[in-house]
């Protein structure tokens, strides 16, 4: 995809169009730090990376999966045995999940493009049940499934297993899924995906492989999730199956659309209003899901399809506040 | 060496079960393959008839006035849900998707506040509880057999010669059409939601004395429910009931094999219906 030279990457050579990415970092690393308990922040991270990893799908390319937990779980896994059982550094293992991520997504993803709408949601969600059952059941002598193991998080560099040091290096690895997402959004790869979601016959008339370049988008989302699943396990040092049966697939779906599939923060908006609410409501209130259904019900009705983001860019842009955010 | 007896009791297990599958996808099918909502709601119907039947087989002691109750309550609440989902009409399938997992989440926890959240279990009726001689099967599971094949030929002829069921045929082939005929479509959109939900009330009755009940039963049901309901073709009512029963064949068998292999199986399946044939086996494109 490199031989397209990106115009619209010009546009990032100015300073002022990063300043985004400094307050998020500044955000994240010294003010919420100081109202959000750690872990649960952890977590937000850890879950957007996956979210991340959805929206470049849905947001950019429409197709709507309903199995991104698969490949969630994979990196989860990947970094969880390599670094339990088979004694490799921690630091490295990160490295290990989004390439088993992608060998995963290369190989699924040869079948699983070839279309979109409901074909591709369900032959992901086939992936998802038949994953989680042999994680479950067939593995069960490793996973442990539904009691979960405990990772040991020792590193030769650095000790993870302190709360601390593990929120800072998942941090730095969701920046840098960030950056590299906001490159993305910028990219002729991302306008392709999103001619070939308006109209795919006619890519294929202007001479390029719409089918490369899905399976292309596939794999490099599927390596995203993966490296969210590491995370996940780096900020609990600990895994359980049951965190990826295949109906919590809605919840991706329902962060995705709280903040708004096609904007670059919605990703981050979507995961902490959601965990955020979760965890404090179930809280306070036994029966949280009527909570978080009402919330649903009326931000969807309200935001229409864009989410909190997108109505957000939209008074934004109306006001011309947006030029400042740089976006 | 495999017994022919336990072929047989498995055969009869997963006819029964791809039956209840293809009675409560019914409603999802005709909704999904034409009105394109992914109506998660949906299962709360088949919930809702399972916990029904609870409630009279405790407080009456009968089992059959669950089933007519359940048909009537499915009925009266199919058709008001519809009045909620017909501003999802033409929205994107996400947006629908959203909606109704929230009226999901919000029906799922109604379900816990009135019947509470522990496990509930149901028995057969007296009348079929008995087992047959030779193959050792409740003969509930044969009834169960019967009883939706009856519905289900009921369900056929209605929809091909009453007037009814003639216009939710027109409907699903061609709506425009049949509003310049001077028919009002809201009578077929009407029509499918509530027997619809009454098929899938019916279903979850039928399937109470043989499962657990608890409030996230409908979540657990709904990944079957769409794997009929794509692996049968959208919109096609012989692709659902085949879809069913093939499904429930290879979770039947799969699951004497080993429980949790049931799941693995029926999903398998899916996914090769899937990469051979994307629109589903009775499915058009």
């Amino acid at each position: 995809m490199l031989r397209y030279y990106n115009v619209q990457l010009r546009t990032l050579k100015s300073l002022g169009k990063w300043t985004d990415v400094f307050l998020l970092l500044v955000l994240l690393l010294v003010v919420l730090p100081l109202f959000i308990p750690r872990f649960l922040l952890a977590d937000i991270l850890a879950w957007s990376i996956l979210i991340f990893a959805f929206n470049l799908l849905y947001g950019f390319l429409g197709y709507l999966s309903f199995g991104h937990l698969t490949y969630f779980a994979v990196g989860a896994y990947t970094f969880a045995f390599s670094v339990r059982y088979l004694h490799i550094d921690p630091l490295l293992a990160i490295i290990l999940a989004p390439l088993t991520g992608a060998f995963i997504g290369a190989l699924f993803g040869v079948i699983v493009v070839r279309r979109g709408d409901i074909y591709f949601a369900l032959t992901n969600l086939s992936i998802n049940v038949v994953a989680y059952y042999v994680l479950y059941f067939l593995l069960k002598d490793y996973t442990l499934g539904d009691q979960g193991i405990f990772v040991p998080l020792k590193s030769a560099l650095i000790d993870l297993s302190l709360r601390g040091t593990a929120y800072i290096v998942i941090l730095i690895v969701f920046m840098l899924v960030f950056i590299f997402y906001k490159i993305l959004s910028k990219s002729t790869f991302a306008l392709l995906l999103q001619s070939i979601k308006e109209k795919e016959d006619r890519i294929k008339f202007l001479g390029y492989n719409t089918f490369l370049i899905k399976y292309i988008a596939f794999i490099i989302s599927t390596s995203l999730a993966a490296l969210g699943g590491a995370m996940l396990v780096l900020s609990h040092a600990y895994v359980s199956a049951s965190v990826f049966f295949p109906i919590y697939n809605g919840e991706i779906i329902v962060m995705s659309m709280l903040g708004g599939p096609l904007s670059i923060y919605g990703a981050i908006v979507g995961a902490s209003i959601y965990l955020g609410l979760k965890y404090v409501i179930a809280a306070y209130i036994i029966r949280w899901e009527l909570i978080i259904g009402i919330i649903l019900l009326t931000v969807m009705i309200l935001a229409r399809g864009i989410g909190i983001c997108g109505v957000a860019e939209k008074v934004l842009k109306r006001t011309r506040i947006i030029s400042v955010v740089g976006r | 060496m495999v017994d022919i007896e336990i072929i047989i009791r498995q055969t009869i297990y997963g006819i029964g079960i791809g039956m209840i599958f293809a009675l409560v996808s019914l409603g999802l099918s005709l909704t999904f393959g034409k009105m394109k909502i992914i109506n998660l709601a949906h299962m709360l119907f088949y919930a809702l008839g399972a916990y029904l039947v609870f409630t009279t087989t405790t407080l009456a002691g009968n089992f059959w006035y669950g089933i007519l109750l359940s048909i009537a309550i499915c009925f009266i609440l199919g058709t008001l849900s519809e009045q909620i989902l017909k501003y999802l009409y033409g929205k994107t399938i996400e947006y629908t998707f959203i909606v109704t997992f929230a009226i999901l989440l919000i029906g799922i926890d109604v379900i816990k506040s009135i019947w509470g959240v522990d496990y509930k279990a149901v028995t057969s009726p007296k009348e079929l509880s008995w087992t047959i001689p030779f193959l050792g099967i409740e003969f509930y599971r044969v009834f169960v057999i019967i009883f939706s094949a009856v519905l289900y030929l009921l369900i056929i002829l209605f929809m091909r010669y009453s007037m009814l069921g003639k216009i939710i045929v027109a409907f699903i082939d061609n709506d425009e059409h049949l509003q310049a005929t001077g028919i009002n479509p809201r009578i077929a959109t009407l029509l499918m939601f509530a027997l619809g939900s009454a098929l899938a009330g019916i279903g979850g009755s039928l399937h109470a004395p043989l499962y657990a009940l608890f409030p996230y039963m409908a979540g657990d049901m709904l990944l079957y429910v769409f794997a009929t309901v794509v692996a049968g073709g959208m919109g096609s009512v012989t692709g659902t009931l085949v879809g069913g029963i093939i499904l429930g064949l290879g979770y039947s068998y799969a699951g004497y094999i080993q429980p949790f292999l049931s799941p693995i199986v029926v999903f398998l399946i899916l996914f090769i219906i899937l990469v051979v044939k994307p629109e589903g086996m009775f499915g058009t494109k």
